[in-house]
């Protein structure tokens, strides 16, 4: 009885290590979590916090109340459980429980893992609710509505929306990535691929083994540039939980991205089948402000164009000096092959006429220097017209040049 | 099988009626009277620990607490079998800091009632199963699960109290009867008492209902509660018959804590010997509400903040600005000795204390008020507490009273009710 480990309790959690600056820190966490109302954090999220503040003002009685509440609605919450176990180990003196069951079981690192990022998510400005925009989103096209961004360092899955004149942050999800870590490169790595992927359609839950909620959201791995670069697997998914958890603990997936099924029902509003929907997943982002988004998106467009005069010019070397000599491969050519075919297709033309639109750019997070762009490409010259979806990879050269290392 | 003991004391009548008389005037706030006549009652029995206590409390309260915690020390020696000394010491020593000193006199406070200890103790292990449960669950663990091994009492030691009747009634809880909830042996479950020492449900309910808490030192780390005079209504558990495992196992938390606490809330009601309650709300109504943890009935308040929200907690602060106006010019009517303005803040549903009825009280209060050369009353501190319906507010504040007679500074809680605009009193006290 003697035996109270609040304080321990308390440091478990990563909080606050003394409770004297309560006040102060109370008007702090009710006005971050003021400026976060309209941002995305999930009802149950909002429990599991308020539950977790209580804790850190060492009142136990509300704290247990709450988190018994959570237990009650949530009853597959096992970060509730834990929480609940340990109140109640507090409550009970029993220190010799909270001992027995401490072991550093994955679940146990896992879902103390999850409270910190919920937590400190949660509990500090983050660049989304700041206004800032990931440096990766350069320009959209009209039928790309919104954009999912992956952020494994905060464990969180962002929507934002384009707006007329540019993109703004619409909601947050927790988000479970694979066990392996981030940088999927062969089948069965368990590992979460980084780079720009679309949603390419949905699975319904019904069709698929329960442990993936109510549906799944394939997504565009690998793209071209992970299988030149060899990259194997497939399969990955933005998909729910199995019935007997919430949510998965932080790094519990096969490389997939999983929700909780309440907020993949939710996140089901944002998300296009017919590949208008860019999922960007990163370890991190740079984060810019609407400015310097539009400032990358006119200087991206420039550079697109100048591809597009020197292609229509006739002139065979401007055309191809927009090609990586050592890098291009586009599965079929590689640089000389391409100088090859283009100079026996452009030979003879009269005019070349190319017109670009639905033209999107977004920037490769994992390797900076790597843009990935799409646009539809209308195509007409003396002998030959025709309409594709067009692809293209770009990468930064050593001299700072923007050069074509993909292209469908 | 779990049994829950009603315990209820009945009161020399003698003995009663003064220190009913000493409540009342310390609920009126008139404290120096209340001192004036413990210290007659002493000169009497000067081992009335019950009395005693009071005048320890009424020390505290006028912010003597030097003193208070002297009397509060004497009284556990010259009373050790009174576990509220002892209590009211460790809200002392845990509000100093003193946490090994406070866990100490909290055990001895369950020591003078050895069934308070296991019932206390039963209590942990039920916490201590549903941790394990919830770790389990938590944790994915294939273990078998463990259950809370509960001490049934065999016999009633009623020790120390001037108990005139002590009667033990046997509850049955159908939860409790499942398996989850293992009681030692059911041998030992028989009722306790005589069959003819059992009251009638009557008996008891008019004696149950009062728990005496009030929460101190408020956003404290260590939320003690301490025994005072007052004596708020506290809600009797409800039981669920169709709750699962892990609920079976709340109930039973709820009952024993419940139990516990009517069982310290008779007792208290020994020691003060008070027949009003009245609702002393805390500004940490969470605390106290979760004291007597009955996990069903109290519903945590999630914040979910809004923009809404944002909006509403405007208003709100306009609405407690609004009350404490009305509080000032309550205290101003009073100071001015305006009868029918200071009575004007009070509803028509106030039930006065000690006395039998409204008007009875009104007639008090206006004779009090004349009677006096001068009323100085300046109230400050407050801490609103406005329901979630907005319909009702509890305040609690400092009230430096003054007149050409007496003068005190002390801590009040009111109970408000809107009526159209005004904010009327439902009930005071201190």
């Amino acid at each position: 009885m003697a035996d109270f480990k609040r304080t321990n309790l308390i440091d478990e959690y990563n909080l606050m290590a003394s409770f004297k600056p309560f006040f102060t820190f109370l008007l702090c966490a009710l006005l971050t979590l003021y400026t976060l109302a309209s941002h995305g954090v999930s009802e149950y999220e909002n429990e599991v916090i308020s539950s977790i503040e209580a804790i850190e003002k060492a009142d136990i009685n509300r704290s247990i109340n709450s988190i018994s509440e959570i237990v009650k609605k949530y009853p597959n919450s096992k970060l509730g459980h834990l929480m609940l176990a340990d109140l109640l180990s507090v409550r009970a003196g029993s220190s010799e429980l909270v001992n027995r069951f401490s072991q550093n079981t994955k679940q146990l690192i896992g879902l103390r893992d999850e409270i910190r990022q919920r937590w400190e998510y949660l509990k500090h400005p983050t660049p989304p609710t700041t206004g800032m925009i990931p440096s990766s989103i350069i320009q959209t096209s009209q039928d790309q509505e919104y954009v999912l961004i992956v952020d494994a360092s905060r464990a969180r899955l962002y929507v934002y929306r384009t707006t007329d004149k540019n993109y703004e942050y619409v909601d947050s999800y927790f988000m479970t990535l694979g066990k392996g870590g981030m940088d999927k490169r062969k089948e069965g790595d368990t590992k979460t691929p980084i780079g720009v992927y679309f949603v390419t359609g949905y699975i319904p839950g019904e069709t698929l083994p329960p442990r993936y909620g109510p549906g799944a959201f394939p997504i565009s791995y690998p793209n071209e540039l992970d299988r030149i670069h060899q990259k194997t697997g497939y399969g990955i998914w933005i998909h729910g939980t199995e019935p007997e958890n919430y949510n998965r603990i932080p790094l519990a997936s096969d490389g997939c991205v999983s929700l909780s099924n309440d907020e993949f029902l939710d996140i089901k509003q944002y998300i296009k089948t017919d590949g208008s929907t860019p999922v960007i997943i990163a370890r991190d982002f740079d984060w810019a402000d609407p400015e310097t988004i539009e400032e990358n998106r006119n200087q991206f467009s420039a550079i697109i164009d100048k591809w597009k005069d020197d292609w229509e010019s006739l002139d065979l070397d401007r055309y191809l000096s927009h090609y990586s000599n050592d890098l291009f491969d586009n599965g079929q050519h590689d640089y000389q092959s391409w100088a090859h075919h283009k100079t026996r297709v452009n030979s003879g033309k009269q005019f070349i006429k190319v017109n670009i639109s639905e033209l999107s750019i977004f920037s490769y997070p994992a390797e900076k220097e790597i843009v990935a762009v799409k646009f539809k490409q209308e195509y007409e010259s003396d002998t030959y017209s025709s309409v594709s979806l067009k692809k293209q990879y770009w990468s930064r050269a050593s001299d700072g040049k923007w050069k074509i290392i993909y292209e469908s | 099988m779990l049994i829950v003991l009603s315990l209820l004391w009945l009161v020399n009548p003698v003995s009663a009626s003064q220190l009913n008389e000493i409540k009342t005037l310390i609920a009126s706030g008139d404290l120096s009277d209340a001192l004036a006549l413990i210290k007659s009652e002493l000169s009497i029995d000067p081992t009335n620990g019950e009395i005693a206590f009071l005048e320890a409390t009424i020390l505290e309260k006028k912010g003597n607490v030097v003193e208070a915690i002297d009397r509060y020390q004497l009284l556990t020696d010259t009373h050790p079998e009174m576990p509220e000394p002892y209590n009211n010491l460790a809200v002392h020593y845990a509000n100093n800091g003193d946490l090994d000193l406070a866990i100490e006199s909290l055990e001895s406070a369950l020591g003078t009632h050895p069934s308070y200890a296991t019932a206390y103790q039963n209590l942990i292990s039920i916490y201590n199963q549903i941790a394990s449960q919830s770790y389990r669950i938590a944790l994915n663990s294939d273990a078998p699960p463990e259950y809370a091994q509960l001490t049934s009492m065999t016999e009633a030691s009623f020790i120390g109290f001037p108990v005139s009747n002590v009667v033990i009634q046997e509850e049955t809880i159908e939860e409790a009867a499942q398996e989850e909830v293992i009681v030692a042996s059911n041998d030992t479950t028989q009722p306790i008492a005589e069959p003819d020492d059992i009251p009638s449900q009557e008996d008891t309910t008019t004696q149950e209902g009062r728990s005496d808490t009030e929460v101190s030192a408020t956003n404290e780390p260590v939320d003690i509660t301490s025994v005072t005079p007052d004596n708020p209504d506290s809600e009797t558990s409800t039981l669920d018959t169709e709750q699962t495992d892990i609920i079976d196992v709340e109930v039973a938390v709820s009952e024993i804590d419940t139990q516990i606490g009517d069982a310290s809330d008779e007792q208290i009601e020994e020691v003060v010997a008070g027949n009003d309650s009245e609702v002393v709300v805390q500004p940490t109504s969470d605390e106290v509400t979760s004291d007597t943890a009955q996990p069903e009935a109290n519903t945590s308040v999630i914040s979910s903040i809004s923009d809404d929200e944002i909006l509403q907690n405007q208003q709100l602060q306009q609405q407690k600005n609004e009350i404490i106006k009305q509080l000032k010019h309550w205290a101003e009517s009073w100071s001015s000795q305006s009868v029918d303005e200071y009575l004007a803040h009070y509803s028509g549903n106030f039930v006065p204390r000690g006395i039998s009825t409204l008007e009875a009280w009104k007639k008090q209060r206006e004779s009090r008020l004349l009677l006096r050369d001068f009323i100085n009353v300046d109230i400050s501190q407050f801490n609103v507490d406005i329901t979630e319906n907005g319909e009702r507010a509890t305040v609690n504040f400092t009230q430096h009273y003054k007149s050409n007679v007496f003068e005190d500074t002390i801590r009040k809680t009111v109970e408000l009710e809107l009526s159209g605009e005004q904010w009327l009193i439902l009930s005071e006290q201190i």
